[in-house]
């Protein structure tokens, strides 16, 4: 199990499950309100992330992934290495 | 449809309160909680593990009311029906007239596939978990279909979009009886990706709650036979309802989630009102579609508030916290439960609700315990992934006991 | 449900057919070669096979449908959108138009994708977005979704029926006011898991058909006249249109996996029989459909002839006396003309030739039929 990631895999598999160009995927890009993706895209992104990194996160957790800033927040909150 | 609808003239329910819609309403009435621990899969290492099944002991006792299948819900579906004919004092297969059958799932014959899933590569053993029409095998075996065989798979709404099409069916001359329902099983399909969406309630499903976590899946049939109702009283049975009106509509806007407004709930529900040319205060209990997801909830009770804007907040309630989600069975069973609430006067109540969630303070909430009182039209909704909405209006069987 | 409606706008996502015309001479013609494909299920104990299908078919989604998020949409979603979206129409925010689809096939992969995935991945890393689209209605919730239909949302399933059935719904649902008009529409694809179902003699086939039907009266194609009931009834009323010149039709395209049923209706009937399956390959419910379609189509092809033409040999051709063969024209390879004989005027009986206008609408009846004796049947004119 990788205990590792980049902000770059994670702007990648945000990119092909929100179907938008990766440059738009900014840390505080809110995924609702900015990038347009719906909740059911949302669970998508956070349960592929959850079997790429193979860890379990907590609703609260996924909940608060409300950007890529917030989902490398919460990362690094469970002791992951999140690189640039 | 005239302004008396079509009678509902018989019915018939598979529930997690085990064979027979007499089961169904006791349950009701007793205010039982029927989700719990799942036995027919193992779920040991998923979060939740609750739903709301059918007793081991009912689907042991069909055996000896309905043919084997291997789909449950298609002997769910033929056991409701014979009993639903039975109530109307209609044979399955002598002469009474056309009959056409209407029928509304949401995975049909699939989770035959769910038994295989294991550890390791899934296992596939038969096929007519790939053959949708396999749902209407073991009832077409039981009773004689001269009219048509009609399978509905709308999402959610399934259950009332088979009694508005049966209904339209009886008014229109095609068929004389129309048997409409809707049938599903237990899916652990439908769990394990309830779980990946983080849908599914831990302890209970707590409609229009504060504190609401989410859905069970149930399972179940439900079926109502509808004719004109000059031949019900021809044979000396009176109806034990009428379905005044229908109405469908979509949202037409996300898979997943209810436009935020609610606007095809709101479309259909004044629909039904104008068609059955009733004002909204002439509606006694909204039989809610009431998932008990945080997403549902509070849209639903806005849009029913706004569509049923009279001199009272409308009266709500959720049965879904006592059968949980039956999915395309969902709708029929809760128009069976709104035929015995306009027979005994009884609007149910929201089981296990605790806190009213403040968002739906625009509904009156039916307390625990229910509400006696005069039941005359039941409002009932149901829609689902994709969009489609569906409403039906239900009245007393006699017309005249406005 | 209305006497009748019209059709006004076809889209067709089928292997080698591009228009209803070409629809139209491919059930004419001997089966085309299928292509050998291989399915595999992976994570399950389905073994891989080879198997002559139609298809693979591109769903070709036009610009109208919207670009984004189309790529995690099912195959069988896609090739809806593709078909309906190609009709033409412009719908505003409120269109109350009704979409009503009917497949056998619709979710299926992406049911047994789930549970493949449940039996191989620990709870909770299922995709959570195969999901929804497991279950039967996903090509109408798209559709829906896609062009901002918000009229009723209505999917059937079952067999071939439900493709005749989807009209008739339709046409109840425009009746009772729920629907301006309706986009109606059926579709089928080929996986791994839908072959474990497959019947051998049959081609398997996928593709996507849908009609825009408009209650508004006019000329063009009509759809009326449905019937649901079961075979022997059914039959009757073929045999009796067949028997009276004022209800004769001018062609029958049936939808059964029954072979020798097709072959028994053709038998001595004093017009053509066309074979959605034998043409088409199996399409589950979307055979249904496409008999109603491929009926339009041929009458289409020769109907809108509202206009008088010479009519130089229909007194050798009219009447059933003189249609010995009529039966074997059904058979395979002995179709070229078909279309021809349906034409308005060359299947007049005795009776009609002297009337003062010959011409009459084109009539086509479409048939389904499935293996449990259910039946639909919806007629077809041109006027």
């Amino acid at each position: 199990m990788p205990q590792e990631t980049s902000a770059t895999r994670l702007r990648a598999l945000a990119a092909e499950v929100f179907d938008v160009p990766a440059e738009e995927i900014t840390d505080g890009a809110a995924f609702y309100e900015d990038l347009g993706v719906d909740s059911l895209q949302k669970v998508d992104f956070v349960v592929r992330m959850e079997r790429q990194l193979g860890l379990k996160l907590t609703d609260d957790e996924a909940a608060g992934m409300r950007d890529l800033g917030g989902a490398i927040t919460v990362l690094r909150s469970r002791g992951l290495s999140v690189g640039p | 449809m005239d302004r008396d609808g079509v009678a509902v003239s018989g019915v018939g329910a598979v529930s997690p309160a085990g064979l027979g819609v007499h089961a169904l309403w006791r349950a009701i009435e007793d205010r039982r909680v029927l989700t719990g621990p799942v036995t027919r899969y193992d779920l040991s290492g998923y979060p939740t593990r609750q739903a709301a099944e059918v007793p081991p002991g009912a689907v042991a006792a069909l055996d000896s009311l309905v043919p084997p299948h291997e789909s449950l819900a298609a002997r769910y579906l033929a056991a409701a029906t014979l009993e639903a004919l039975g109530d109307a004092g209609l044979p399955a297969h002598r002469r009474r007239g056309r009959l056409g059958l209407f029928v509304g799932t949401v995975m049909g014959t699939r989770p035959l596939l769910d038994r295989a899933i294991g550890r390791g590569p899934l296992g596939v053993a038969d096929r007519a978990w790939a053959r949708p029409d396999e749902l209407l095998a073991a009832v077409r075996q039981v009773v004689t279909v001269d009219g048509p065989a009609v399978l509905l798979a709308p999402g959610c709404s399934a259950g009332n979009e088979a009694i508005a099409a049966g209904a339209a069916a009886v008014a229109s001359g095609e068929v004389d009886v129309a048997v409409c329902g809707g049938a599903d099983e237990l899916s652990l399909e439908v769990f394990a990706f309830f779980t990946s969406m983080r849908a599914l309630a831990a302890d209970a499903i707590r409609p229009f709650d504060a504190g609401r976590r989410g859905t069970m899946p149930g399972e179940g049939a439900a079926v109502l036979v509808l004719e004109r109702a000059e031949r019900v009283a021809a044979r000396g049975r009176k109806p034990l309802a009428r379905v005044l009106a229908t109405a469908s509509a979509a949202d037409a806007h996300n898979l997943t989630q209810p436009h935020p407004d609610g606007a095809g709930l709101i479309a259909t529900i004044q629909t039904c009102l104008d068609r059955a040319r009733v004002e909204p205060d002439d509606v006694d209990w909204v039989c809610a579609h009431g998932t008990g997801t945080p997403a549902n909830d509070a849209v639903e009770a806005r849009a029913v508030a706004k569509a049923l804007g009279g001199r009272r907040r409308p009266v709500l309630s959720s049965v879904k916290g006592q059968l949980g989600h039956a999915e395309g069975a969902a709708a029929a069973l809760e128009a069976v439960i709104g035929v015995r609430a306009l027979a005994y006067d009884l609007v149910p109540g929201n089981v296990t609700l605790v806190e009213p969630d403040p968002e739906c303070a625009g509904v009156d909430l039916v307390e625990p315990a229910g509400r006696r009182g005069p039941v005359r039209r039941v409002l009932s909704q149901a829609y689902g992934f994709g969009g489609a909405v569906c409403t039906v209006l239900l009245g007393k069987g006699n017309p005249d006991a406005r | 449900m209305p006497a009748s409606v019209t059709v006004c706008g076809a889209g067709l996502r089928l292997s080698e057919v591009d228009d209803l015309a070409s629809l139209a001479r491919r059930l004419r013609s001997a089966p085309a070669p299928a292509e050998v494909r291989r399915f595999a299920a992976p994570d399950t104990v389905l073994a891989p096979v080879e198997r002559e299908v139609y298809g693979p078919v591109e769903p070709r989604v036009p610009a109208r449908a919207g670009t984004r998020g189309l790529r995690s949409l099912p195959h069988e979603s896609l090739l809806a959108l593709g078909a309906a979206a190609s009709t033409p129409g412009k719908q505003g925010p409120d269109d109350t138009t009704a979409v009503v689809w009917a497949s056998s096939t619709a979710g299926l992969p992406e049911y047994a994708t789930v549970c493949a995935e449940a039996s191989t991945l620990e709870p909770g890393f299922v995709a959570p977005a195969l999901g929804p689209a497991s279950a039967h209605n996903g090509p109408a919730a798209t559709v829906s979704i896609r062009l901002g239909l918000a009229g009723p949302n209505l999917t059937l399933t079952g067999g071939a029926t439900a493709g005749i059935s989807a009209i008739a719904e339709a046409m109840r649902l425009i009746a009772a006011g729920d629907a301006r008009a309706a986009l109606v529409g059926a579709s089928a694809t080929v996986t791994r898991w839908s072959l474990t179902a497959a019947q051998d003699h049959l081609t398997p086939a996928e593709g996507a058909a849908c009609l825009v039907l408009d209650p508004a009266g006019g000329s063009g194609i009509q759809l009326g006249e449905c019937h649901r009931t079961d075979l022997v009834r059914a039959t009757a009323r073929v045999i009796q249109a067949a028997a009276r010149p004022q209800t004769r039709p001018d062609g029958l395209v049936v939808s059964t996996s029954d072979f020798g049923l097709v072959d028994a209706l053709a038998s001595g009937q004093p017009f053509p029989v066309w074979h959605v399956e034998r043409a088409l390959g199996d399409l589950g419910a979307a055979g249904g459909f496409l008999a109603v379609v491929g009926a339009a189509a041929l009458c289409a092809a020769t109907g809108p002839l509202a206009a008088p033409r010479p009519l130089p040999d229909a007194g050798l051709l009219a009447g059933p006396g003189l249609l010995p063969d009529a039966g074997l024209l059904a058979g395979p390879g002995l179709l070229p003309d078909a279309g021809l004989l349906a034409g308005a005027g060359l299947l007049a009986a005795p009776g009609e030739r002297s009337e003062p206008n010959p011409i009459r609408p084109t009539k086509i009846l479409a048939l389904a039929v499935e293996p449990c004796g259910s039946t639909a049947s919806l007629e077809v004119s041109s006027s």
